[in-house]
């Protein structure tokens, strides 16, 4: 569905995403972790055809990613990316005017569950509402693949609950969503898959629920157990 | 395409509008001078307009370089770069809005000063003995008319247009291969100055090698030639800077 | 709802249902919302809500009505049952605690009637 094949990126200094080689498929919310500047924004970023890997290959459906994969795959960045002259419903009518996916339906109905509204200037929103703009808009499209880098950095514990519902009501058996994020306990609950990268490797894939049946340990504690070398629990 | 161009207006058409209105600012005090028949304003209003054509195209073009350099530079480089569309669209579309618009206010410009050179020749017939004076003086190869004016119009403003496009390949390249490099901006500066002189040069080079030197001042097939060369330029200057934005460019 | 990360979610989610049938909470013969709503309502995977019914519905709790959606069953025997079996649930919980602590059942059964006065 969604490969990485060998995939590396070099800037001036600096690999970024070194090697990457893993599989994602429909149906499942991927959870992407990873401490920050570990790759993970670079990553989606090649998937999403908006940077070129310096050697390796992304595909999608057997095909490189391209122009044409646009149309299918929805990326969303961390960081705000709208126009200053536009308000919460020019966001709307612009997606709408690039993506035959966008549904202002759709778009209007979370908008509302949000409580954002349409006449409001992007430049003004608190950090929560922009967050909650961005997912809205990426959410509304009928994409095949969504790619949300960070979608709870930045926002309150209310504003997650809604954002992550926001991503659960658009998720089916046919699509693949991928969820980057440092807050492991937010995700816990919702991603069913994890993939670890680690110092711009790939480390590793687990299915959450099974780590929890079989190894009796949580989202948190694999990450711990990848990432550092502290030991938790009692004294032993 | 057609969304992409619509978007590109929607970014600069206020800075447009600003200098609408100054160009209308400056025509109704040209024509309260010269009805009310004030040289001093009229004059006012005169050195003004000229001033706004000139301001205006200088502006417009400027504004795109500087636009183009935010849509590559800063996070909203995204808006343009996850829609399905590839560089050679995307600049193309930019390329067409500030081309179109230079080249509409242009032709603007150019009908608005041969309307007031009409209206004021009917207001005050010594203004066409001047004109007449003046274009004796010139003598042949120089004199200016209707035809001439407008030619060399579009001819100054393929320039301009070609001097843009060699604008959005420098602030490419400082985004691109020079990113986080030392000077960059000032050495895709230099860049820019080096292609646009070098083109120039063998602008010239090329005319002398094929004109005589009794061939000088205006005539229709050098306008021509200018015209194809510098067109022609515009255009490989996009494929390339497209080029660059597609491989070379990290958003 | 908060989870323990530790225990399977859709182990926790069904017990949170099972309380909520037993306490009539939710109906008998009521229909069940859709295994997608399910997911934004516990803010769970949906393949976690689709496990979920799966389970209820091996364990009788519910029956899924071909084009029309998951209901909980009528059988008022099973709800006995469920009731019955979460109870001894809570006190194998409660029993572990209380021999970790050494503390007989008798010890047990007073300090309850203590509590109770």
């Amino acid at each position: 569905m969604l490969e990485s094949i060998e995939v590396t990126k070099k800037f001036v200094g600096k690999t970024a995403v070194d090697g990457i080689t893993m599989q994602l498929e429909p149906g499942h919310i991927y959870a992407m972790l990873g401490p920050n500047g570990s790759g993970k924004t670079t990553w989606m970023k090649m998937a999403a055809g908006l940077i070129k890997p310096t050697s390796g290959q992304i595909r999608y459906m057997g095909q490189p990613i391209s122009v044409e994969t646009k149309n299918d795959i929805a990326y969303m960045s961390t960081e705000p990316y709208f126009y200053d002259w536009m308000t919460v419903g020019d966001v709307g009518k612009y997606y709408a005017d690039f993506f035959k996916d966008f549904s202002m339906d759709k778009y209007d109905y979370l908008l509302e569950k949000m409580e954002l509204l349409k006449k409001l200037k992007v430049k003004s929103l608190s950090s929560g509402m922009m967050a909650k703009l961005k997912v809205a808009v990426t959410m509304a499209r009928d994409a095949k693949v969504y790619m949300l880098d960070e979608p709870l950095n930045g926002i309150d514990l209310l504003a997650r609950d809604s954002v992550m519902n926001m991503i659960l009501m658009s998720a089916d058996e046919g699509k693949t969503l991928l969820i980057s994020s440092h807050l492991v306990e937010e995700l816990e609950s919702v991603v069913d898959k994890a993939i670890f990268i680690k110092n711009s490797k790939f480390a590793g894939i687990y299915d959450v629920e099974a780590l929890r049946t079989e190894d009796n340990m949580s989202l948190a504690d694999k990450y711990r157990q990848v990432f550092s070398d502290v030991d938790m629990g009692g004294i032993q | 395409m057609g969304n992409l161009i619509k978007y590109e207006f929607r970014k600069t058409w206020i800075i447009k509008a600003i200098i609408l209105v100054f160009t209308a600012i400056f025509e109704l005090l040209f024509l309260a001078g010269t009805f009310s028949k004030n040289e001093d304003i009229q004059a006012t209003g005169i050195i003004f307009l000229v001033l706004t054509t000139l301001c205006a195209l200088f502006i417009i073009g400027i504004y795109g370089i500087f636009r183009l350099h935010k849509d590559i530079t800063t996070k909203q480089s995204y808006m343009l770069f996850m829609t399905p569309h590839n560089s050679y669209t995307i600049l193309g579309a930019k390329l067409i809005e500030n081309a179109g618009s230079i080249l509409l206010a242009g032709v603007f410009y150019m009908v608005l000063a041969l309307i007031d050179i009409t209206f004021l020749a009917a207001y005050n017939g010594e203004i066409v003995e001047a004109l007449d004076l003046i274009n004796e003086i010139l003598g042949e190869h120089y004199s200016i008319d209707t035809y001439r004016f407008i030619m060399i119009s579009f001819d100054m403003i393929t320039v301009w247009i070609f001097n843009i496009v060699t604008g959005f390949f420098a602030v490419t390249i400082s985004a691109s291969v020079l990113n986080g490099k030392k000077g960059s901006g000032i050495i895709s500066f230099i860049l820019y100055l080096f292609i646009t002189g070098f083109i120039e040069k063998l602008h010239n080079f090329i005319m002398d090698c094929f004109t005589s030197a009794d061939m000088i001042g205006f005539t229709t097939g050098r306008m021509v030639y200018n015209l194809i060369y510098y067109i022609g330029f515009t255009v490989v200057m996009y494929v390339i800077t497209a080029w660059i934005m597609d491989n070379k460019l990290s958003v | 709802m908060q989870y323990d990360s530790k225990i399977p979610i859709y182990l926790q989610v069904i017990d949170s249902i099972k309380t909520d049938i037993i306490n009539e909470r939710i109906k008998c013969g009521q229909k069940l919302p859709s295994s997608r709503e399910l997911a934004v309502t516990y803010t769970i995977n949906p393949n976690t809500a689709a496990r979920v019914y799966q389970e209820l519905e091996r364990e009788g709790v519910c029956y899924t009505k071909r084009g029309m959606g998951t209901f909980v069953t009528e059988d008022e025997g099973v709800i006995a049952m469920l009731k019955k079996e979460m109870a001894e649930e809570a006190l194998d919980v409660f029993l572990k605690s209380i021999s970790e602590l050494g503390i007989s059942i008798d010890e047990a059964i007073e300090l309850l009637k203590q509590r109770e006065e």
